[in-house]
Parts: structure tokens; C-alpha cells; sequence
């Protein structure tokens, strides 16, 4: 459903009928005709869309057109009578402060920011103040250059607008030794992971997580569980069955990594060994909306505890993504994710085998702490309230 | 390929589409890829290696006289060039004219119309390729591009133009890559550090693809390069460039000297080490001293001028040599460690036609043309087959001719960048342009020149060789003529001319190559104050300073230009800028906070400083400058880093120095102390 | 790199927006600043079928002072804590904190409840509001709850928001003016996701001394031994013995990263000190 927006571009009122997925810069160039703003990286990192979005450099790329009804946007186009901006693009031109030219029209913008907010500047603070416009070309001494020509030749009060107050950690009272009383906030984590990080470091593509629990059933009790797969199934977390057949499954693990999902459908094979109470589900899927493909196994095994009413169970998860999902250097956050992953499947089958799981999810909407109204101040319960667009609405009463 | 009228709608299509592939097991280390057991890339082949070079020059004879060897094995990443513009392509097919045109971002639009032609099966003719104004390119736009053909080919297959620009991430995950070598080098000298022979086995990991034009070249050049600035007599050396499922290795600014720069730097270094010297005093004495210019090197690289030496001394002495040995004595009250190093570096530029014929590449450029034109005005436009991105040629052409015939640089128009309009160039690429295209645009304005004194001396009833071009005038011994005057007489008012006037007019088309076309060496040296931090392995750049010859400057802001924006892309082959891989052939780095690239914090105050030795061999004694600056900052900078670690017992020989190389050399130099 | 095609609602009001999100059933996305879901919508790593956008809920951009307690409205901006005039501690922490994040462009539209929602390990508000131990106060159309700090961030981009939840707004409470504070990020690169962080406080009048391990893999992990032993000594712990507390309570770092996590807690307990 297209939004329709009304926006003040350069100074002239805009009104225009958008998609909601079109970005502000996409809007600007494809349908306004401002090819100035330039896309490099559409991901928010490089810069070279920088437009002024309420007087407040923003990035085109990421903003879409349709959450900006009735914003004030400047794009580069739109500096022709601006004396600040004059003085910025003069100094770049002598200055040697571009080369091809394709990040210009962002940097200029952030170097007129920068020089509208502070009246003096060192070298180091101009440049980490450019840090978020990338230049392949210039390697950046021309821009920095022409920065501090501006700073330099232009008088503060002719461009300053929204001063920068320089601060630096006062600590002016002694450190006094103390005993600290215990945190109000307990670190409650049961069980924290954590895993190597890549990047330059040899890595083969896996991801490998085991855990580790004890049932109060014995063995052939739990292993009639580890048998049946749609009851096996409906412990992972996302995981479905659509086909058993013998020891061919079909189905698919839904995956919601935080606002990621992926829905991996595919098949696996079960290899059990009854007598030594082992067994291996390896299989693969494709996640079509994002072009990424998992294989993976996961290994569970059966030890007979001391008293023999008890089990140990074993598990091994081991899966490989490819495709966009698995481009990323932070590997370290989805072996976390797949921690908890593995750790609740665990829960789950020992819950399941003890029979304390409920039908369909047991998600309670309202969880632990929450609703401690009493100490709260009342300023702050009306603040609350008021933030909480409830106003003074009956169901403000708790 | 998916089309629809907006990319957004097009990325809808993609995603409705999967792929069902049987996966087979990926080649990922160019090295282990030749073993014999490796999976194979392109199983007709029987192994996977694209090309493999050897040279074998006195070795034996030099090896064995060495009091000193120092062995080292060296890695460069795998690296994403990175202009701020990706590829660009639109192609629609033009009814009235009968003939595609295509608008690339390209470096190289007339070589893209050879392409299109071959791989289209249409004449050259039929095709027109523009390319306005290109956001950088770096080498990544220097060849014909896969989408280049099938956006063609899909403009004349559907009657309507289709575009089609390349994302970011398409750029880090397909685009293609380049640094990825990797070196053993054994060095063999005497008990003063100097350099007998050197011994090299150097793996390039190319992809797995060649690119065309450029088929697989960099290996072999790399073997060519490594002795760079440096005198030794026996030399033996075996390339592989090898086949892995990766993007294709583009060649990328430097091509494979910053590779070869980083490895003769850390293993100079090394024999310094070895006999106790100071490191920057044993490069002195290594390099091809300035008495012996013009210099043939050991694997005939042929070096037409130049005080090497001369150029070190300047940078130990800018960069504060002695200062920082005294600073590094007194210890820092931070606790970090100071290191300097020193790269010098030679830049083959303008590689002529005898260079790239015995490559054996598919196309080998000869004369560089420009074409010139008083225009009606009283105008110059100069128009040339070479393309600017960035390169700042539309400034320094126009000042060659504007030094020739004297016409003031804002009459002065440079046309490039469209087959249409200008003359057939292998394009912009091997820092050529300002020698080449900076050559023709010269020798073509002396023709030029010729005519207009022409008709000037008619006008001015002289002799032609008694008529002066000066500032938009000609003077001669009885006045002076305007060249705005010329102009209106051979356009408007011909019945002025002298009967003997050259019919050809005031337009000409000249072409030049130069006298020795292996090409004409930049040089210069790099030097970096380093303080790394023994806890965290992170490294901050204190002072930077470049030592810079590229023969007479044509623009000395340009020329700086070129240089600081090559040092801050060498700075982030030295630090930053990694495309990882998983053994699964997962490339790593799908987006800018993955791989890292330099901004304007990590890119420190660069001191440069320059000197003119202007080559024998071109018009004007111009070298080429675009690569210079790329290809020294690893060796510098990693060098002064290992002098900072030396206290430790640690050395870096692998690229780019992250923290966690860093720390994980200290701590391996940490392990093998307690082991002793 | 351009986004799916999504439904776009721009609700007036936080019960509005909780409406929308219950009717979405689990597919619909809160849109605040946008500086993190922006680029994830434009890879298409984020495909929701809804976007809900608050930016237009005026109540969320409030900032109140009380007497104990600063509360922050989910929609603020980074800049504002960048460019907040107060000399306080807490204010000097804050702006600190805000003014690291990324780029001033991205802090301009960026805003503290949308990097909290997130619950990236790397955020800067994530380890400096686990450090001032803040309440996060959520309404929905079914309740109003305050979850502390260390129940709000289950893990990585991981929450204890219900589907139709909003975070509204942040209670952080006050510190002494005498406290001390300490904030270390260690970056590849000026602007970029610190890969470790060190955030600390010393609040000898509250009798309040934390340390916060911040860029772990999941949640800030809480070192309570290296506090104390800093709060009873005003010494900074050397280096193994703050590997040795890290290692204890998250086991697995390598030695490198382990490394890189020791230093920056290490260095934010000497910046405190100082």
C-alpha cells in the first residue's frame, strides 16, 4: 500500500505518492531528479548519500521516503544560496578535496556540519568527524585540509548554529575506597556461551554446540521419545515435521534471529543404533528468501545413569550455513543464538520426557518481574502513562 | 538474470528463484591447492594451476657464497577494491543509428567495445560506449565485465534499455578481488646484509576465472618485480597462479608490487636482523646505486633514471631517523612500542608495447593518440581515448597543451570517455595516461602548432619560423595575431589564407609512444613511525612520510593527490582490509563493517615530499604516478611495526596486521622463549 | 541491496502501535530510528511483513529529570545524549556513551530504545545501561511492565518483549556527583561496533561499585569480584586477574579476544581512577 507524503525538498513543497520500501535517496534520484546523492553502500556506513534531513545530517539510504511526511530535506542541489556551504565547496575545490568526485556531495555536507557546529577544531577531531564519509580517492588530506581552511578563514559567528560543548571527564572529588553493597541487578544468566570469533583466523564454516542433561526416566523410557520424531521434533525451538518415513524425514526449522527470519525447508535421514542408544539426524534445507542453504546433523546419545532410573543424554549440534546469511565476520553472535537454541531443545526434551510440557508452546505473555507499580513515583507513573499514549484513558488504572 | 523496471522489483524476482546445487568440495588455499590430493577447480586441467613461471638466474653460483640466509614465508589477504561507484552498466540499442550503445563505468571504454564486439559476434561499428563521469576505479574497472555483456545483450535482445548497478554487497561477495599472494623467500647475503641472491616461491590465488584482457598476469609479474629497487646476482624464482573458487583476481593499483614491496621489505629487514645492522643502512647499501642509471636489473627490468639511495637518505633523514632510535631507547610512559620502517619502491609505469606483447595478453597497446582542434572560438579541445576518474586529466592534458601552444587552460576542453568522440585507446590503467596520452596530446598540439604558425606568419607577413606562441597570441617580429583570429580566418574568412596552407586545418591527430617502451620508472621511498600497543596488538601510525619521483610534475597537487589517496589504500592493505573466506568457500565480508577500509581517522597527516628525475625516454621526461603511493605503505608500515616488536622477539609477516596477528606474534615469540 | 515490499503504519500513539503489532501476529517490526533495521531491511535480512513506525510518537523523544532518576523516552536520539550540557557524572557517562555510537549522521536518527530493542552485544547502550542498572519501562495494549536491565536482554538481538511490546521509555537512576566512572572501547576502526568495551563505576556515597564487561558474544557479563576488590582498594587489578574473572564467568574466548576484553575493563577501572 503506497503512502502518500508531503515533504519540503530544497525548499519547494513535494506532495508524491511512494512505496513504503523506497529508500529517501532512491526517492530523491529515480523520482525527483536529484542525482546528486550519490548510493555507495546502502547500508548506512559509507556516507556518500548524506542529505540534510530537519537541518540534521542523515543518510538517504536508510531512510525511507515514506516516514518522512512533512520533513525538510536538503540534498546537495540545494545549497546554491547557502554562504556557509559556499565557503566549504570553495575550499574543497582549492584544497584538491575530491578526485572522482562520487563521495562530494555527502562529504561536503558533513564538512558544512562540521564547521556549523564547532567553532574551532584539531586535526584529530576534524578527521574523526569525518569518519563516517569513506573517500577512496583523496585519502582524505585534501578534505581535512579544506575543512580547517573553513575553520580557519570563515569567523566562527558567521557559521556556527549549533555549538559543540567540549567535554571531558571531570572527576574532580578523590577516589574513596568503599565496600559496594550487591547489585539490585544480579547477572541471573544460567548459562552464558560464547565462542571464537573469525576473520583472519582459519575457519571451517561449522558451527558445533553440545549439551548435556539428565532425565529422572531410564534409558529404553527416554529412548522411546528419541524414536519418535514429530514428538522429537516439536522440542527445537521453530522445528516442524511435514513427512516421516521411516528413517527419511522432511520438514523445516523456522529461525527468528532477531527482526532475521529464515525458514529452512528440507529433508534429513535418522541413522539409530538401538543398542548402544545413539543416533544422528544429518540433513539440509534451501531458506529461499534469503538464497541461503544449512546443512547440518544433530547426535544424541544415551548413557544410563548411576541408578539406572536416571539417563544422561548427549546432544551435538553441528550445522553449516551458506549464502547471505553466513557472509558475515561476527560469528560469534550466532553461535551465542545457537547456544540458546540447543540449550532450550534440551530443556524442552527433558521437560517432554518428564512430561511436563505443555501443548502447544507454553509462552506466557506476561513474564517474571514487570508490574511493580507501587514503587514507582507517581510523577513517573503519570510520565509513564502519558508516554504510554494511555493518557488518562480508565485503563490507566492498575 | 532477472529484469524488471526497478532494481527492487528485479531483487523480488531473485528471491522467488533457488538454486538446487550439488555441492562439490571447494578449493580455498591457493597453497594447498597445489597438492596433489587437492580437489580440482577445473578437472580437465588435471591440477589447478592457471600458469606457473620459473626463472632461474645464477642461483647457484651466488647462493653458495653467502655468509647469511634468513628464510621467511609472507601472506596478503584477499582484498575488494572498492571505488565509492560499483560497476555500472545501461545499454539500449539506438533504431536511427543502428547501433548499441552502452554507458559502462568503466576505465576503458574503447577495450569494452573490442570486448562487447567479440563477445556480441557485432562489428565495432555497431557499438558505442560511453563513459562520463566514472567514480573511481582503481583497476577493478579495467576490464570487460561479465555484466557489461549480458546487459548488452539484453538491450538488443528486448528492444529497450536496461541498466543495472552494482550494490555493495554484490561488490564484497562477486566482485572481483585482488593481493591475494603468498611468498617463501629465502635470501642469501654476506656478513654485511648485502644482498648475493635470493631465492622465491610465490602462490597468487587468481580465482576462479581469468579476467579479460588481463589473462592471468599477475603471478608472473610478481616473479619480475620482487627484486624491486635492490641489486643481487642470482635469482630464482617459481610462480603459481592458481585456481580456487573465488571471485577473479583483478589487477588492483600496484597490481603485485604492494605484494612484492611487503616481501622484499620484511625479508631485507630480516637479513638486517640477522647481521645486526641497521635495517635502513643495509637497504642503502642493496640499492641500485645512482652512478649505474640507467640500470638493467636482474630479471631485465629496465630502470631509465633515478637516485635510489638518494631518495632513502631524504626519508631516514625526514622522518627523524635518529630521533626515533632515541626515543625507542627511552621507552614510552604508555607502555606502547615505537617502530619506523622504510620502503623503497620502484613504479614501472606506461608498460609499452614490448612489455605487454611478451605477456601474451589478447591485447597489447602501441601508440597512444590524441586528437586536437582550434575551435571556431579560439578554443582547444583535446580529445583522447584514455578516461579520467579521479586522475584530475582533464587539468594536466590541458596544461601540456596549454605549455605547446600556449592557449590559456580555461579555453581548453579535454573530451574523453566515448568511442564516438575520440580516438581508439587500450584506455586509462598501469598509471599510463599522463605519459601516454600526456605524449600525444603533446607531439599532436606541435602539429597543431605548426599549422596555426601558418597561417599567424601570413597574417603577420612573416616567416613561419620567426612566429612565438604566447599566452592566446602569436607574436612575430612585426606584431602580434590573436589565436581567436586564426580560428575566425580558417573557419570564417578562408579567403584570407595563404595559398600554401595545410588543407588539413586546425584540427590534427598525432600519436606517440616512447622512445623505450618498457616503461618509464616512477620510484620513491615510504617511511612510517609506528607505536603498537603490546597489549591489544592495535597500531597507530605517529608520522607518515613519502618520498615521491615521478619525473617532472605536471601538477604538483595532482601528482599529491594521486600519491596520499594510493598511500591511505596501502595503508588499509597494511592494516585493514581482509576478505575472509570459510573452508566451505563462504566469503566472510558481506558488508563495511565487515571489511574495514580506511577512513579519514585511520588515515594519519602524510608528509610527502617530492623529487624530479625526469625520464630519458618520454616527451617531457613524465612518469607515471597513479599506483606509486599503493604500493610502498605494507612495506613501511609493517616494517616499522616488526622494529617495535623487536624487543620481543616478534615479527608480522602477514597482511593486514590486525590486532590479532599482532598480539598472536608476540604471544607465539612469548611461547618459543619458554620453550628456550 | 533495496528492501522488500512491506506494509508501513506510522501509529500516533504507543497503544496503537501495540494494536498493529498484535495484529501482525509475530510479522510486524517496530521502525524507531531505523539506523539498524534500515540497512538489515535493505540486505533483506529483515523481511516483516508490517512496519510500525514510532518515529512520529512525539512522548517517546521526552527526557524527564527527577530528583533520582533520569527517564529517557525509547525514541531519543544519540545526539541528544551527545550534545547534553551536564556536568554531572551521569551526564558526562551519558554523553560519552551516545556520542561513541557510529556516526554523528547515524546519531541524529539513531535512538537509544531502538538500540536496546536490538540488543546487539556490541551497543553501547546495552553494556552503559547494564552498567546504571536501568529499567526499561514497555506497555502493550494488554500491560505496562519494567524489566530491569539484566531481564530485558535475553542474548544476542534477543529481548523479553512480547510480540506486541514496545519499550516506551528508560529510567536510569541517578549517581553522586562524586562518583567516578570509566568507559574503554577498543575498535578496529573510529565509528565501527567496538569489538570489546569496559564500562565502570565507582559511587563511593551509593555504596554502588560495578564493572561491565560489555561486546561479549550475548549479554554484559557483571566481574562483582573485580569491583569490590577495586572499590575496597582504588587499585586497578592486573591484567591476568581480570582474564582470570572474565574467564571464569564466560569461558571459551580465545586468548586474543579474552585479551582485547581484559584490557578495556582494565583500562575503563584506570580511567576511573585516574
Amino acid at each position: 500500500m503506497n503512502k502518500n507524503i508531503s515533504i519540503i525538498i530544497n525548499g519547494k513543497s513535494v506532495e508524491a505518492l511512494v512505496e513504503p520500501r523506497t529508500s529517501l535517496a532512491d526517492f530523491l534520484r529515480d523520482k525527483q531528479r536529484l542525482t546528486g546523492t550519490k548510493l555507495a553502500c546502502e547500508h548506512g556506513v559509507c556516507g556518500a548519500c548524506t542529505v540534510l534531513i530537519n537541518g540534521a545530517p542523515g543518510r538517504a539510504c536508510i531512510t525511507f521516503a515514506a516516514t518522512l511526511d512533512g520533513a525538510k530535506i536538503q540534498t546537495i542541489e540545494g545549497f546554491e544560496n547557502d554562504d556557509v556551504m559556499e565557503v566549504v565547496r570553495n575550499a574543497f575545490h582549492t584544497e584538491h578535496g575530491l578526485q572522482c568526485g562520487f563521495c562530494t556531495a555527502g562529504m561536503l555536507i558533513t564538512a558544512r556540519d562540521i564547521v556549523t557546529r564547532f567553532s574551532n577544531a584539531d586535526e584529530q577531531t576534524i578527521r574523526t568527524e569525518l569518519s563516517g564519509n569513506l573517500c577512496r580517492c583523496t585519502g582524505y588530506m585534501g578534505i581535512v585540509k579544506a575543512v580547517q581552511k573553513v575553520l580557519e578563514e570563515m569567523p566562527a559567528k558567521e557559521r556556527v548554529r549549533n555549538p559543540v560543548i567540549p567535554k571531558n571527564p571531570t572527576q574532580t572529588f578523590p577516589f574513596k575506597t568503599f565496600q559496594p553493597k550487591s547489585s539490585t541487578q544480579t547477572n541471573t544468566s544460567s548459562k552464558r556461551m560464547t565462542a571464537k570469533r573469525v576473520s583472519e583466523k582459519d575457519v571451517d564454516g561449522w558451527i558445533r554446540l553440545t549439551d548435556r542433561f539428565i532425565v529422572a526416566r531410564n534409558r529404553d523410557e527416554t529412548w522411546r521419545l528419541f524414536s519418535d520424531f514429530a514428538r522429537m521434533a516439536s522440542c527445537m525451538p521453530g522445528a516442524s515435521l511435514t513427512k516421516a518415513d521411516g528413517d527419511q524425514l522432511e520438514g523445516q526449522v523456522r529461525i527468528a534471529f532477531g527482526p532475521i527470519r529464515a525458514s529452512f525447508k528440507g529433508n534429513a535421514t535418522v541413522q539409530r543404533d538401538d543398542k548402544n542408544y545413539e543416533g544422528v539426524i544429518a540433513g539440509g534445507g534451501n531458506d529461499s528468501s534469503s538464497g541461503s542453504r544449512a546443512k547440518g546433523q544433530v547426535t544424541y546419545q544415551l548413557l544410563g545413569g548411576n541408578s539406572g532410573e536416571n539417563t544422561i543424554v548427549n546432544l551435538t549440534l553441528e550445522f553449516q550455513l551458506q549464502g547471505a546469511l553466513a557472509q558475515f565476520s561476527r560469528v560469534g553472535l550466532i553461535q551465542e543464538f545457537s547456544a540458546r537454541l540447543i540449550s532450550s531443545f534440551a530443556k524442552n526434551l527433558s521437560d517432554e520426557i518428564e512430561g511436563r510440557r505443555k501443548e502447544n508452546g507454553d509462552k506466557t505473555e506476561l513474564r517474571v518481574s514487570g508490574l511493580v507499580w507501587s514503587v514507582l513515583a507517581a510523577r513517573l507513573k503519570a510520565l509513564w502513562l502519558k508516554i504510554s499514549g494511555i493518557g488518562s484513558s480508565n485503563r490507566s488504572r492498575s | 538474470m532477472c529484469v524488471a523496471p526497478t532494481r527492487a522489483e528485479a531483487e523480488d524476482l531473485v528471491q522467488r528463484i533457488s538454486l538446487d546445487v550439488d555441492e562439490l568440495p571447494a578449493v580455498i588455499d591457493a597453497v594447498k591447492a597445489r597438492n596433489s590430493d587437492s580437489a580440482l577447480l577445473h578437472e580437465e586441467w588435471g591440477d589447478n594451476i592457471f600458469l606457473p613461471t620459473s626463472i632461474d638466474i645464477n642461483f647457484d653460483e651466488f647462493a653458495k657464497k653467502a655468509d647469511v640466509v634468513v628464510k621467511r614465508e609472507y601472506k596478503l589477504a584477499r582484498q575488494c577494491m572498492m571505488p565509492m561507484e560499483g560497476k555500472g552498466v545501461l545499454a539500449y540499442w539506438d533504431e536511427r543509428d543502428e547501433q548499441l550503445v552502452v554507458y559502462a563505468s568503466t576505465q576503458v571504454p574503447h577495450m569494452i567495445r573490442t570486448g562487447l564486439s567479440l563477445a556480441l559476434g557485432i562489428d565495432q561499428s555497431s557499438i558505442r560506449v560511453v563513459a562520463p563521469d566514472v567514480g573511481g576505479g582503481f583497476g577493478y574497472k579495467c576490464v570487460l565485465q561479465p555484466e557489461e555483456v549480458a546487459v548488452a545483450w539484453l538491450a538488443m535482445k528486448r528492444r529497450h534499455p536496461v541498466r543495472w548497478v552494482e550494490d555493495r554487497r554484490e561488490h564484497l561477495v562477486s566482485g572481483a578481488n585482488a593481493r591475494e599472494h603468498h611468498y617463501v623467500v629465502t635470501a642469501y647475503a654476506d656478513k654485511q646484509g648485502k644482498l648475493l641472491a635470493l631465492d622465491a616461491e610465490i602462490t597468487v590465488d587468481v580465482g576462479a576465472y581469468a579476467v579479460w584482457p588481463w589473462v592471468c598476469f599477475e603471478g608472473p609479474q610478481a616473479g619480475g618485480n620482487l627484486p624491486g629497487a635492490y641489486i643481487f646476482s642470482g635469482y630464482r624464482c617459481q610462480t603459481y597462479s592458481m585456481a580456487t573458487n573465488k571471485p577473479p583476481l583483478v589487477p588492483y593499483r600496484g597490481v603485485s608490487r604492494p605484494g612484492v614491496c611487503f616481501a622484499i621489505e620484511m625479508t631485507v629487514d630480516a637479513v638486517a636482523r640477522a647481521v645486526g645492522r641497521e635495517p635502513a643502512e643495509v637497504r642503502l647499501e642493496n640499492l641500485v646505486p645512482a652512478a649505474s642509471m640507467p640500470y638493467t636489473n636482474i630479471t631485465n627490468k629496465h630502470y631509465d633514471s633515478g637516485d635510489y639511495p638518494s631518495s632513502l637518505r631524504s626519508a631516514m633523514e625526514k622522518i627523524n631517523l635518529d630521533g626515533v632510535r632515541a626515543r625507542q631507547k627511552q621507552g614510552e610512559k604508555d607502555g606502547r612500542l615505537i617502530g619506523v620502517g622504510f620502503a623503497p619502491y620502484t613504479e614501472q609505469t606506461a608498460h609499452g608495447t614490448k612489455v605487454f606483447a611478451a605477456w601474451g595478453i589478447p591485447l597489447v597497446p602501441g601508440f597512444e593518440q590524441a586528437s586536437v582542434r582550434l575551435t571556431p572560438g579560439g578554443g582547444l579541445e583535446i580529445r583522447v581515448g584514455v578516461q579520467s576518474h579521479g586522475q584530475g586529466m582533464e587539468t594536466t592534458l590541458a596544461q601540456i597543451a596549454n605549455q605547446i601552444l600556449g592557449i590559456d587552460v580555461s579555453k581548453i576542453r579535454v573530451v574523453h570517455g566515448d568511442t564516438k568522440f575520440t580516438p581508439y585507446s587500450t584506455g586509462t590503467y598501469a598509471s599510463r595516461s599522463i605519459v601516454m596520452a600526456g605524449g600525444a596530446v603533446s607531439k599532436t598540439c606541435v602539429l597543431l602548432g605548426e599549422r596555426m604558425k601558418r597561417i599567424g606568419a601570413h597574417l603577420m607577413q612573416c616567416k613561419t619560423e620567426q612566429v612565438r606562441l604566447e599566452t592566446d597570441k602569436m607574436v612575430g617580429p612585426n606584431g602580434q595575431v590573436s589565436v581567436r583570429e586564426i580560428a575566425d580566418v580558417w573557419y570564417l574568412h578562408p579567403e584570407q589564407l595563404p595559398d600554401d596552407v595545410d588543407p588539413g586545418g586546425l584540427e590534427a591527430t598525432g600519436g606517440y609512444k616512447p622512445k623505450v617502451d618498457t616503461g618509464a620508472f616512477t620510484f620513491g621511498t615510504h617511511a612510517a613511525v609506528v607505536a603498537v600497543d603490546p597489549e591489544l596488538g592495535t597500531v597507530e601510525i605517529l608520522d607518515y612520510v613519502i618520498i615521491e619521483d615521478c619525473g617532472a610534475l605536471v601538477n604538483p597537487m595532482v601528482v599529491e593527490g594521486q600519491t596520499y589517496g594510493g598511500a591511505a589504500q596501502g595503508i588499509g592493505t597494511a592494516l585493514y582490509e581482509e576478505m575472509p573466506y570459510d573452508h566451505a568457500g563462504q566469503p566472510l565480508a558481506s558488508n563495511l563493517a565487515d571489511y574495514l577500509i580506511p577512513g579519514a581517522a585511520e588515515v594519519p597527516p602524510l608528509r610527502i615530499f617530492h623529487t624530479q628525475t625526469p625520464s630519458p625516454f618520454t616527451e617531457h621526461g613524465i612518469k607515471g604516478v597513479g599506483e606509486g603511493g599503493a604500493i610502498a605503505p605494507s612495506g613501511a608500515i609493517v616494517s616499522a611495526i616488526n622494529d617495535a616488536l623487536r624487543p620481543l622477539g616478534a615479527e608480522v609477516n602477514s597482511i593486514p596486521a590486525t590486532p590479532r596477528r599482532v598480539l598472536s606474534a608476540i604471544e607465539a615469540a612469548k611461547a618459543r622463549s619458554a620453550q628456550q | 541491496m533495496k528492501a522488500h515490499s512491506f506494509t508501513y503504519e506510522r501509529p500516533s500513539n504507543v497503544l496503537e502501535a501495540s494494536r498493529l503489532l498484535a495484529e501482525a501476529s509475530g510479522e510486524g517490526r517496530v521502525l524507531a530510528g531505523g539506523q539498524t533495521l534500515g540497512p538489515m531491511l535493505n540486505m533483506r535480512l529483515a523481511m516483516p511483513k508490517l512496519i510500525v513506525d514510532i518515529g512520529g510518537i512525539h512522548e517517546l523523544k521526552t527526557v524527564e529529570h527527577f530528583v533520582d532518576r533520569i527517564v529517557v523516552g525509547a525514541c531519543v536520539n544519540h545526539a541528544v545524549f551527545e550534545d547534553w550540557i551536564d556536568p554531572t557524572p551521569l551526564g558526562q557517562l551519558l554523553s560519552r556513551a551516545g556520542g561513541s555510537i557510529a556516526y554523528r549522521a547515524i546519531r541524529n536518527r539513531g535512538t537509544i530504545g531502538g538500540s536496546l530493542c536490538h540488543a546487539d552485544p556490541n551497543a553501547d547502550w546495552v553494556t552503559t545501561m547494564s552498567l546504571l542498572e536501568a529499567t526499561l519501562l514497555t506497555a502493550s495494549t494488554k500491560a505496562r511492565r519494567q524489566l530491569p536491565m539484566s531481564e530485558f536482554m535475553l542474548g544476542t538481538y534477543s529481548t523479553a518483549l512480547n510480540p506486541d511490546e514496545l519499550l516506551v521509555a528508560i529510567d536510569i537512576p541517578k549517581i553522586s556527583s562524586e562518583a567516578r566512572w570509566g568507559y574503554y572501547r577498543i575498535c578496529r576502526k573510529v565509528g565501527e561496533f567496538p569489538e570489546a568495551l569496559g564500562a565502570v563505576i565507582f559511587d563511593q556515597p551509593r555504596k554502588v561499585g560495578r564493572v561491565i564487561a560489555g561486546g561479549m558474544n550475548g549479554r554484559p557479563l557483571s566481574l562483582p569480584t573485580v569491583a569490590e576488590f577495586v572499590a575496597a582498594t582504588g587499585k586497578t587489578p592486573e591484567l591476568p586477574e581480570v582474564e582470570k574473572a572474565i574467564q571464569e564467568s564466560e569461558p571459551g574466548f580465545d586468548s586474543v579476544d579474552l585479551r582485547h576484553h581484559a584490557v578495556a575493563v582494565r583500562r575503563a577501572i584506570l580511567m576511573a581512577l585516574a
